[in-house]
């Protein structure tokens, strides 16, 4: 399981491993049962501070997708397809949004903008 | 919550000089550690030593491990780690000599692990003491430290005057002696980038007061500081910020709550801080 | 303690080699030039000068802050002091094994010593070195090792007065007050034997509540 730290982003260091770690779920990298490092070898593996990593194993568990047992250790969790769907609503509810903010600030229209989103959806648009 | 270390309301002056310790109090939970961040003088060294009675304090209660340690309490002393910003060990002796010393004083003295770390900090076993670099020095305290069963580091200043390559390697020894749940650091640093990397809480302290103590990650990510200008920061409530300071221009505010000022006040910009800011606008800003 | 005696010694091996090459040396002075009082003075000589140093020891593990980071050790402040003690009487004891070297070349050449003249040679000696370690340790502990040569100066002159003393008090018992008389020798190596044990039992004490920034 690699992940990769960047200390210049602004993006919090524990979102930049729960996030990482979801994507890993995400494209099938990890799979439902795959054991995770500890929090504390993981902290010493990438360099951070434990807080750091267990704030971002306490995210990944509230999101569902880990498991943590004590004396068993990390797990990606079973449960977690309904989650991963969830994930990506969550996505492109967030970019819709985004999406919907810059139409209004430069007056597109809905019409515009709809019509915008189907030539996305049926063709890569640039 | 299980502490390493408790400090509670430790006090402490000296006949005949300004400087005491006022009402300090920390407390180190179980399997962490916790940078303790002052300037020269802010009293980092005097907690130490009065943790370690050395010194002995006015009043307050130390608990180590859940309890006292007095004099008689040798067991408890086994099994702290500790580092003074200072050469620690009889400059006649060299590190091999020191460790036939320490195998008849320490209960879990462990040889191998400790020629194993004066390797991979690259320690001269057989060349004296004196003939040391301070950053030799330190290294070989901290190998010490490590090498005798401790479950509590006490660090004042282990990593000051190393260099970065040396630095990262400590760090990395910080870590992995937190791999186990029940062990815990202490460390006192100028370096916070240092801090910044591995501590998991902060304690600030100031002319012998604790101003702050937090979470590490909530410091960097959750606190910031807020660009004003004179007008904008005359229509701040008081209760907004923690300290400001003027710079020129602009007034700079120390906040801790990012995303509830931002969209209180969207014109004025904030930015990420660093522990350095935070101490700074903390001793040196308005309250 | 044996582990801190062990480092007592490891911290002053390279005063203690000199003080041994030294004093073998003036070994072999007595047996060269056949001379009483100065076969007595090298004789005393011997039994002082390996605790000539203890003073500069103190001094450096001041200032290293060793004797700081020592009681962070697992083990009880008065073991500190008992093995400082401890190694002070086996550097008083090498003193004395290096004056038996001297005995042993004048028995050797064939030049033969007056029983008087080694009393008296033994008894400044072992009263020198034994008061200098009994009175400089303590007042170092009271007021720090800044001062630690003259502390050694000082402590010497005290314990020639303590002879002197001696001397005056014993005046009815050897005919008059006579610094060279073997009772005055054996009394005041008894006497500062006693002292040792007075300060031992001082420096615990001193050192119970002592502070190390």
């Amino acid at each position: 399981m690699e992940i990769i730290i960047s200390n210049n982003s602004s993006k919090p260091i524990y979102e930049q491993i729960s996030s990482q770690i979801k994507a890993l779920v995400m494209n099938g990298k990890l799979k439902p049962g795959d054991p995770i490092p500890s929090m504390r070898s993981l902290a010493k593996m990438i360099h951070v501070s434990v807080i750091t990593v267990q704030r971002a194993y306490e995210d990944l568990q509230r999101d569902g997708f880990i498991e943590t047992t004590v004396g068993r250790g990390s797990f990606i969790s079973a449960h977690h397809r309904n989650v991963i769907h969830e994930e990506h609503r969550r996505k492109m509810h967030e970019h819709l949004r985004l999406a919907v903010e810059a139409a209004r600030m430069s007056g597109t229209t809905l019409d515009e903008l709809t019509r915008l989103l189907v030539m996305c959806y049926e063709e890569d648009c640039q | 919550m299980r502490y390493s270390l408790e400090v509670s309301n430790l006090t402490k002056a000296y006949p005949g000089s300004d400087f005491r310790l006022d009402n300090v109090s920390l407390a180190v939970p179980q399997g962490s550690i916790m940078g303790f961040v002052g300037e020269n003088g802010s009293g980092k060294t005097t907690t130490i030593s009065c943790i370690l009675n050395t010194l002995k304090p006015d009043s307050g209660v130390i608990k180590i491990f859940g309890e006292e340690m007095t004099e008689e309490r040798t067991d408890i002393r086994d099994h702290i780690g500790v580092v003074f910003d200072a050469i620690n060990f009889p400059e006649a002796l060299t590190a091999n000599k020191l460790a036939s010393v320490f195998k008849d004083i320490y209960q879990h003295w462990d040889g191998g692990l400790f020629q194993h770390l004066l390797q991979r900090l690259q320690v001269p076993a057989d060349t004296r003491i004196k003939d040391l670099s301070r950053g030799m020095t330190m290294k070989l305290a901290t190998a010490v430290a490590l090498s005798h069963g401790a479950k509590l580091l006490l660090l004042d200043e282990a990593t000051s005057g190393l260099d970065p390559v040396v630095r990262e390697e400590m760090l990395d020894l910080f870590l992995e002696f937190v791999e186990d749940e029940e062990h815990s650091i202490l460390i006192s640093s100028h370096i916070t980038s240092d801090l910044e990397k591995i501590a998991d809480y902060i304690t600030f302290i100031h002319s012998g007061r604790i101003i702050l103590t937090e979470d590490k990650d909530i410091l960097l990510y959750q606190y910031g500081i807020a660009r004003c200008t004179a007008d904008q920061f005359q229509s701040l409530d008081k209760s907004e910020y923690l300290s400001s300071r003027k710079r020129g221009f602009q007034v700079d505010v120390l906040i801790s709550d990012k995303e509830g000022f931002s969209r209180r006040h969207r014109d004025i910009t904030v930015d990420n801080t660093t522990i350095d800011e935070i101490m700074l606008l903390l001793v040196k800003g308005d309250h | 303690m044996r582990g801190l005696v062990r480092n007592n010694f490891y911290s002053m091996s390279s005063n203690i080699y000199l003080s041994f090459i030294i004093a073998a040396v003036l070994a072999l002075v007595p047996a060269i030039f056949r001379e009483a009082l100065l076969t007595s003075m090298i004789l005393a000589v011997q039994i002082f000068i390996f605790v000539v140093n203890t003073g500069a020891s103190l001094r450096i593990d001041e200032t290293s802050k060793w004797s700081k980071f020592e009681l962070t050790l697992p083990i009880r402040r008065h073991t500190i002091v008992s093995a400082k003690y401890v190694s002070f009487a086996i550097l008083i004891l090498m003193g004395i094994l290096s004056s038996l070297l001297t005995l042993a070349a004048c028995y050797v050449t064939g030049l033969s010593l007056d029983p008087a003249i080694v009393t008296f040679s033994y008894g400044f000696g072992l009263t020198l070195a034994i008061t200098s370690v009994a009175l400089m340790y303590p007042i170092m502990l009271k007021i720090g090792t800044e001062k630690n040569e003259l502390i050694v100066f000082f402590c010497g002159f005290v314990a020639i007065g303590i002879m002197l003393l001696l001397a005056a008090l014993l005046a009815p018992f050897t005919g008059g007050m006579q610094f060279r008389h073997p009772l005055v020798s054996i009394v005041s190596a008894c006497t500062s034997m006693l002292l040792f044990i007075i300060s031992y039992l001082v420096s615990v004490r001193i050192h119970r509540t002592k502070e190390f920034r």
